[in-house]
């Protein structure tokens, strides 16, 4: 018999297996759920909503947002992420209802470790319950939390996602955005034709428009002020400007000379899952 | 009904005999256990809790989430 007419089955077979084998381990290498996240402030809070995506063969009966298990087998080396509590929380009653919201027959509470200041958020199906999200469905507009203030590992954390009738029967799988869109932002300066006072200075009330999709009080901050030429040393052509913070009042100088300087002011925007946008508007000031 | 209700029924009463709190897990490295910490529940207004702690030289480093938790200062 021909030799090729014996290996040319062979090989396909043996090619056959080895790209069965691939999928295989490509598969199991997925997670075998997804947990989303986007946030909103209200001003004095900031409201994270989870969806849990299962995509694997097993249910889902618990999910710890802000764990990282680490280690699969180690359970020593396992960190808690969370640092703020939610609103009204107490050590007796847990999370009160108005700061908190789950499915039906689910509950959730804040595991705070002994002698430590950082945290876990649990939901998990109450006892004797049978309300886990099944395999191939998605738990989605139940899972919220009501913080007094922004905690980004809430939402850049991990969760650690328990699996019934699976071994290992926890994975951590890192929080992923639930929403990409950074708000829309504009920015412009009054008044827009500057006159010097005292033959030096301008004083200007900066206008920030700022929209998002989803959140309706992006955090607002003055980025930078730079200027067109090389300011006083230490910066002191720009006052009362706090650099950070929604601050929209500031006053710019004027050039020592003759010569005109334009200014660059830059605000940002962040929406409570971390999406944020640039704006910058120029101011010209007329020299001495 | 999940097949781990019986165990975690037993578990949970072993939690409540021994007083232990789900909600609060041990820590890996404890002052505890190095005497340097004792666990007290006194039914006092936290400020005054505080300030008969401070006359005994002790205080308590997470009141909120850990507040039967004194170390000595």
């Amino acid at each position: 018999m021909n030799r090729t007419k014996i290996l040319k089955p062979l090989l396909l077979s043996a090619l056959t297996l080895g790209s069965f084998l691939l999928v295989m381990a490509r598969a199991a290498d997925e997670p075998p759920a997804s947990i989303k996240v986007y946030g909103q402030n209200f001003g004095d809070r900031v409201v994270y909503h989870y969806r849990i995506i299962n995509s694997g063969p097993y249910a889902i009966p618990s999910v710890w947002i802000g764990y990282d298990g680490k280690s699969p087998n180690d359970p020593d080396d396992d960190v808690f992420e969370l640092r703020e509590l939610p609103v009204g929380w107490d050590f007796d009653i847990g999370i009160p209802a108005t700061s908190v919201t789950t499915p039906p027959d689910w509950r959730a509470y804040m595991t705070t470790p002994e002698e430590s200041d950082v945290m876990t958020l649990a939901y998990e199906v109450n006892d004797g319950a049978t309300a886990s999200i099944l395999p191939g469905k998605t738990l989605d507009g139940f899972l919220s939390i009501t913080l007094p203030k922004a905690d980004d590992a809430y939402r850049n954390g991990h969760a650690y996602v328990y699996f019934a009738d699976r071994y290992p029967v926890r994975a951590t799988l890192p929080l992923e955005p639930d929403d990409t869109t950074p708000p829309t932002l504009s920015v412009s300066l009054s008044p827009p034709v500057p006159t010097l006072m005292n033959g030096r200075r301008v004083s200007f009330t900066a206008t920030v428009m700022v929209k998002d999709n989803l959140d309706p009080g992006p955090v607002v901050k003055l980025e930078s002020i730079t200027s067109s030429d090389p300011l006083m040393a230490g910066g002191r052509d720009i006052y009362d400007a706090t650099f950070g913070t929604d601050d929209r009042d500031f006053v710019l100088g004027s050039h020592r000379g003759s010569a005109t300087r334009v200014y660059t002011v830059t605000y940002s925007a962040m929406d409570a899952t971390g999406n944020k946008s640039m704006a910058s508007t120029t101011v010209t000031i007329p020299g001495r | 009904m999940p097949a781990c209700v019986a165990l975690r029924v037993e578990v949970r009463a072993h939690f409540r005999r021994h007083s232990l709190l789900e909600s609060q897990p041990p820590v890996l490295n404890s002052k505890h256990t190095t005497g340097e910490a004792v666990d007290v529940t006194i039914q006092r207004p936290a400020a005054q809790i505080d300030t008969l702690a401070a006359g005994c030289q002790l205080r308590r480093p997470v009141p909120v989430r850990d507040r039967v938790h004194f170390i000595h200062q």
